[in-house]
């Protein structure tokens, strides 16, 4: 090949100047909405915790996110818990979370979220759900696995798309606003340790029928999820992980969809608290008037007392020492502080 | 394996890298391979048929150049020996062996083009004709798959064996170079149909990396891709809601819709030819013109002559000057003038040929009664202008109007716009009832204020998308017409200083990156042309 040296020169300089102008589009062009900044945030939050410091991971969707606490179950009990989850993260996604999350973190147990084993997945009607669930992750192989993951069953969606995020935000040209082209930063830090605590309350009645057996909800394992839950065992197996599902209360919920998940966990050994049950309620004492965010979702208030109950049973189970007293934990008795004070100020709201 | 994926840019990226670093001799394998490979992702019954064709085509041309050299020799060698009579004779027996080996070639390979492609449509047609008559004869349907590019490489298949029958060049003697003709990979998806004589050379020939050739191709892909992603199928999503939802519209949207869909189908169309011309340029290899600014035409006429030219030329090469210069038409030019005189019955045949080259024309574009509906309105108003062209003429001399005035090519303009804008009902109409009713819907309400009341803005493109449409439709005119006027654009901008020749190029890459129609938000068009 003959090039001249200048002819390269050029080449190179003009491909420079078209990357720079491409990364400075891409995040003109990239929404900015609240949620996505918070789900960045929370990823964020969970690259800069200390290697090897967490000891229990909660892997789940948005009803984890609400539902579960992890500053209060150290509150409760010291032990360090992060939040993995993201609104209704797939199975696939889960897998993927884990084995990103496992580069960085050795945990004892992984708490998974039972509700997606039953639910099937449309990866193009979730198509922003899946980004919001990916865009945050470090570029990986993970991350083009799971990207590979959702176009092998799309047809709309790239790869390319998923790497450039400007392949899919172009077409927010004509609702461009000044607020895109400014210095846009999100928060870094989530003291909540990737929670998301909801305080709007909205009471809910679970009818008389609730975890009666003629429930029309799904009950059949849907086998693309079942293919990412084995494979998370497998993986945590493989690590000397324990793994043990959770299901939070939710009014699409029923007793075929427990027996489902009961049959699975007995299958595989695993652990698994539905808070649906009336037993669990009971223990927990849930509250339909204060407890529930909305239909799916718990409020800060459920979330508290399922996260001491959910708490209490990890550290009995699996025997997991407290780090309360630890000061490589001291930043998380900060954060608990910080937390208290807010959840105080609400409580007098 | 589309033009605009993230697949071909790799592969392009890979076939140039290797094209270039490699000895020159060894290229044409280069470009052997990559097009096979290219081809592969078609499926591999399609790529068995791709090599039939071009075994088929290789072997007919080694026969024929053969039979060419064997009657040179024969006259030649008994010159002297040989009376003109026998002479005539026996050229005239080697012709007819000739055409018998030509005959089956064609049979052969156009065999698989009319069986995949029109077989179901035959058979349709068959069964619902013996339905009349309650017969229980019916042909059964398959379900056969178009295979891609099919025609494109058929008729350049075609256009060889006839040119070394007509003695227009030898044959090539090297099956893999050959093969490589029948499948150049820029080309055989969508065209142009290239010339042997034009092509083959280029193939094998070797080239070197030349920055400002490698520039110029890269300019001419990245222009295909504007015309393919920001205008044709930002044009589509009006043209399929218009075309799509046809008996909820009438007057002048469907009109919209159709000059719409004629500015998608050459914005689609010639997008994929510039950037199959672009990836030749980059190698070193020039690929004939497709489009001639056929948005300027000023008659339907003119119109072929500058819309996928190689077809056009393909038509008038092997069809039309065939049919018009046999013998059959000559006795046929002298029976019509018996009975219509002279004027009329020298152009009868020449009439006939047109009707008959355009009836293929529109089968070429499809099977179905629609596409010959196509081909037969398009012959009929190039008959008419060749009918009505001189008295026009002689009108314009009596009355003195002004024929080479702006006014009245524009006037012509706007004429052969609105004829082709109404054809194409008939080749984007889903049936010829459809599109009939489309024609008479058209022209039976007026309703100009469509443009007014904000109704264009509901054809499936919000505010600032139509505009964006009108705005790029504008650039595109603009550049087509200072080709037209014979300003080289690339040739100026190319003289320009480089922080301007770069702020240009960025300004292009970015406006289809930005404003390109792709992505989960739009359903991906393939190009229109792909499918014939």
């Amino acid at each position: 090949m003959r090039i001249k040296y200048l002819d390269f020169v050029r080449i190179t300089i003009f491909f420079v100047v078209f990357c720079l102008i491409f990364f400075w589009l891409s995040k003109v062009f990239y929404p900015k909405y609240e949620n996505r900044s918070d789900t960045l945030m929370r990823t964020n939050t969970f690259y800069i915790q200390p290697k090897n410091s967490i000891d229990i991971i909660l892997i789940g969707t948005s009803s984890f996110l609400s539902g579960i606490l992890p500053l209060t179950i150290w509150e409760q009990t010291g032990v360090p818990v992060y939040m993995r989850s993201s609104d209704m993260l797939a199975s696939a996604s889960m897998y993927y979370y884990l084995v990103e999350t496992l580069k960085y973190q050795h945990p004892k147990v992984v708490v998974l979220e039972g509700n997606q084993l039953i639910n099937p997945y449309d990866v193009d009607a979730h198509e922003s759900i899946f980004r919001r669930q990916i865009d945050p992750l470090k570029f990986s192989l993970e991350k083009i696995k799971l990207t590979k993951y959702i176009t092998s069953i799309s047809k709309k969606q790239t790869i390319t798309s998923y790497i450039f995020p400007i392949f899919r935000f172009h077409t927010r040209w004509d609702e461009l606003t000044k607020k895109d082209f400014e210095n846009y930063k999100i928060e870094r830090y989530d003291y909540q340790k990737g929670a998301f605590a909801a305080i709007e309350i909205e009471p809910v009645e679970f009818p008389n029928s609730f975890m009666n057996s003629d429930s029309s909800s799904p009950s059949q394992i849907d086998y693309e999820s079942l293919d990412y839950y084995l494979r998370i065992i497998k993986l945590c197996k493989k690590n000397n992980i324990h793994v043990m599902l959770v299901t939070l209360p939710r009014i699409s919920w029923s007793n075929e969809s427990h027996l489902v998940l009961q049959e699975f966990a007995n299958q595989y050994g695993l652990h698994y608290l539905d808070y649906n049950l009336p037993s669990l309620m009971k223990d927990v004492e849930f509250d339909q008037l204060t407890d529930m965010h909305d239909k799916w979702h718990m409020s800060i208030f459920g979330a508290l007392k399922t996260s001491r109950h959910l708490g209490n049973f990890l550290q009995e189970t699996y025997d997991i020492p407290s780090k309360r007293n630890d000061p490589l934990y001291e930043q998380w008795n900060i954060d608990l502080k910080r937390f208290q004070t807010d959840v105080s100020k609400l409580m007098q709201e | 394996m589309g033009f605009i994926s993230a697949i071909f840019a790799v592969f392009l990226i890979l076939v140039i890298l290797i094209y270039f670093i490699i000895p020159g001799r060894y290229q044409w394998i280069v470009l052997l391979v990559g097009s096979y490979v290219f081809y592969s992702f078609v499926g591999w019954k399609m790529l068995l048929l791709l090599i039939f064709t071009t075994v088929v085509t290789f072997l007919t041309g080694l026969l024929l150049g053969k039979e060419n050299e064997v009657n040179t020799k024969h006259i030649e060698g008994n010159e002297k020996i040989l009376s003109v009579v026998q002479k005539n004779k026996d050229r005239g027996k080697f012709e007819k062996r000739k055409s018998l080996i030509l005959c089956i070639a064609l049979v052969l390979i156009f065999g698989i083009l009319a069986f995949q492609k029109y077989y179901n449509f035959f058979a349709l047609n068959f069964n619902l004709l013996f339905a009349v008559f309650k017969t229980d004869i019916q042909l059964q349907m398959f379900n056969l798959l178009l295979p891609l590019g099919i025609s494109f490489y058929t008729f350049q298949s075609a256009g060889y064996i006839i040119d070394v029958y007509r003695r227009k060049y030898s044959p090539d003697k090297n099956l893999a170079k050959f093969a490589l003709f029948v499948s150049f990979f820029p080309q055989i998806i969508q065209g142009p149909i290239s010339r042997y004589d034009e092509l083959a050379i280029q193939l094998y020939t070797p080239h070197v990396f030349e920055y400002t050739r490698v520039k110029f191709g890269a300019q001419l892909i990245l222009w295909g891709i504007f015309k393919k992603l920001v205008i044709a199928d930002r044009a589509a999503i009006i043209v399929n809601t218009v075309f799509n939802n046809y008996t909820e519209y009438n007057g002048l949207i469907l009109l919209l819709g159709s000059m719409f869909y004629c500015i998608q189908i050459y914005t689609d169309f010639s997008g994929g030819i510039d950037i199959a011309r672009g990836i030749a340029q980059i190698l070193g290899i020039e690929l004939q013109e497709n489009f001639k600014q056929p948005l300027f035409a000023t008659s339907v006429a003119n119109f072929w002559r500058r819309w996928h030219i190689t077809l056009s030329n393909w038509m008038r090469d092997y069809v039309f000057y065939s049919l018009s210069l046999s013998r059959g038409f000559a006795k046929l030019s002298k029976l019509t003038r018996k009975i219509f005189g002279n004027y009329l019955g020298k152009m009868f045949p020449t009439v006939l040929a047109m009707f008959i080259t355009f009836f293929i024309v529109g089968i070429w574009h499809g099977a179905g009664w629609k596409f010959i509906a196509y081909g037969i309105y398009n012959g009929f108003f190039i008959v008419l202008g060749i009918l009505i062209g001189p008295i026009i003429n002689k009108a314009a001399i009596k009355h003195h109007w002004k024929i080479k005035s702006f006014s009245w090519s524009f006037f012509q303009i706007i004429i052969t716009f609105f004829i082709v804008s109404i054809g194409r009902f008939f080749s984007r109409g889903s049936s010829l009832r459809d599109a009939l009713q489309m024609i008479n819907a058209t022209f039976s309400s007026f309703n100009p204020w469509v443009f007014f009341d904000g109704t264009m803005y509901h054809l499936g493109l919000d505010e600032n998308n139509f505009h964006l449409l009108i705005f790029t439709i504008i650039v595109l005119l603009f550049f087509d017409w200072s080709k037209e006027k014979g300003f080289n654009l690339r040739e100026k901008i190319s003289k320009q200083q480089l922080v301007f020749r770069w702020i240009l190029y960025l300004v292009g890459i970015f406006s289809i990156i930005i404003f390109g129609i792709y992505g989960i938000e739009y359903n991906a068009a393939e190009f229109i042309y792909k499918g014939f």
